[in-house]
């Protein structure tokens, strides 16, 4: 099998752009809502905003327990949220390339997705 | 974007890099979320081509500073100013003229891979030096090089620069560069854009789409060159 050939039937890379197609609009609609709950609950706690306002939780700090309800930590979830469906869109690609059995396809996507850990990495 | 929160809204560099990162993935985000069946990425090509560009993008991070950033921009004008013309050259030189072009099919075959993986690497060191984001190289190349539909190769680089400004953004959350109040708007703005956007891509002629293009390239590079002779 070479490199660069389409081996993958259509009825998969169908699969694949149907769930990509759904696992972008359902965690995009919930981020934007957390993000937009979490601005009408910031703006009912403080009563007044002043841009740029406060940066986003570090996680560790969102396991404190009377953080979760904060408008704060939900819009930072929503960020956060939002910020890993790439990522996740990847772990997709590899769960429906390793049912089809396509497995230059799955060492691609890993090799993609170490690449996109290694430059987080790197430029922490 | 970053000019615009920059100078406009006088943010700090590193937060409007940072809100300008979470655009982009909700770009990206609001393109496949709302892409017809039948329009949106090829992954297995996108997957194929991200791994020479992330992989440039490291190494253009990892030396950025090496290298003369002014003397980079103007080269990479030139090599812009190059891709417009040829893309234009192309649209003309095709034997069924370009009017029988189609934004969207499925059983296309790309070609020159040796030329997309190179030039995805080049996209790729480019945006990790000059922290631009990397879709308008990629677009021209997937379409004038390797004879992807100019709509899929959209698609396709809309996927693909999701994925490179995911491998940033945990960076600027981890120093504290992203800010939920400024990035709540602008998502929010390009999420709609997105929208409106893969709803004019179905209906829009490959005529007007290819001009567009151009047109783009032509003020990148026309900016890169200045920014480079300045």
């Amino acid at each position: 099998m070479k490199f660069t050939e389409k081996v993958l039937p259509s009825d998969v890379i169908q699969d694949l752009e149907n769930r990509i197609h759904t696992i972008s609009m359902l965690v995009s609609v919930v981020a934007l809502g957390m993000m937009a709950i979490g601005f009408v609950a910031t703006v009912i706690d403080t009563r007044h905003l002043i841009l740029p306002g406060t940066s986003a939780l570090p996680l560790a700090q969102m396991i404190n327990t009377h953080l979760i309800l904060s408008g704060l930590a939900a819009m930072t979830l929503g960020v956060v949220l939002l910020a890993v469906l790439p990522a996740a869109r990847i772990f997709w690609a590899i769960w429906i390339y390793f049912r089809a059995r396509s497995f230059l396809d799955v060492l691609v996507a890993i090799v993609v997705l170490a690449e996109l850990f290694l430059s987080a990495s790197i430029g922490q | 974007m970053v000019p615009l929160l920059n100078l406009l809204f006088n943010l700090p560099m590193r937060i409007a890099v940072g809100t300008s990162l979470m655009a982009v993935i909700a770009t990206s985000a609001g393109v496949s979320a709302f892409a017809p069946r039948g329009r949106g990425a090829d992954v297995g090509l996108a997957l194929r081509l991200e791994m020479f560009s992330a992989a440039g993008a490291i190494l253009g991070g990892w030396s950025a500073g090496i290298f003369n950033e002014k003397l980079l921009k103007i080269l990479f004008s030139g090599i812009v100013f190059l891709t417009a013309g040829y893309t234009l050259f192309k649209a003309y030189r095709k034997p069924q003229g370009p009017a029988q072009e189609v934004l969207f099919k499925s059983d296309y075959e790309p070609v020159h891979w040796k030329w997309g993986f190179t030039g995805s690497g080049f996209a790729g060191i480019v945006s990790g030096l000059l922290g631009v984001g990397g879709g308008f190289i990629k677009v021209p190349i997937m379409y004038a090089l390797m004879d992807v539909p100019l709509g899929v190769a959209t698609a396709t680089s809309n996927f693909m620069v999701g994925i490179t400004a995911a491998a940033s953004v945990f960076v600027y959350y981890g120093r504290g560069d992203l800010y939920p109040l400024l990035i709540l708007p602008t998502a929010l703005g390009v999420f709609l854009g997105a929208m409106f956007g893969a709803y004019v891509l179905a209906r829009l002629r490959i005529n007007w789409l290819r001009s567009a293009l151009i047109v783009l390239l032509v003020l990148m590079g026309l900016q890169m060159l200045i920014s480079g002779l300045d």
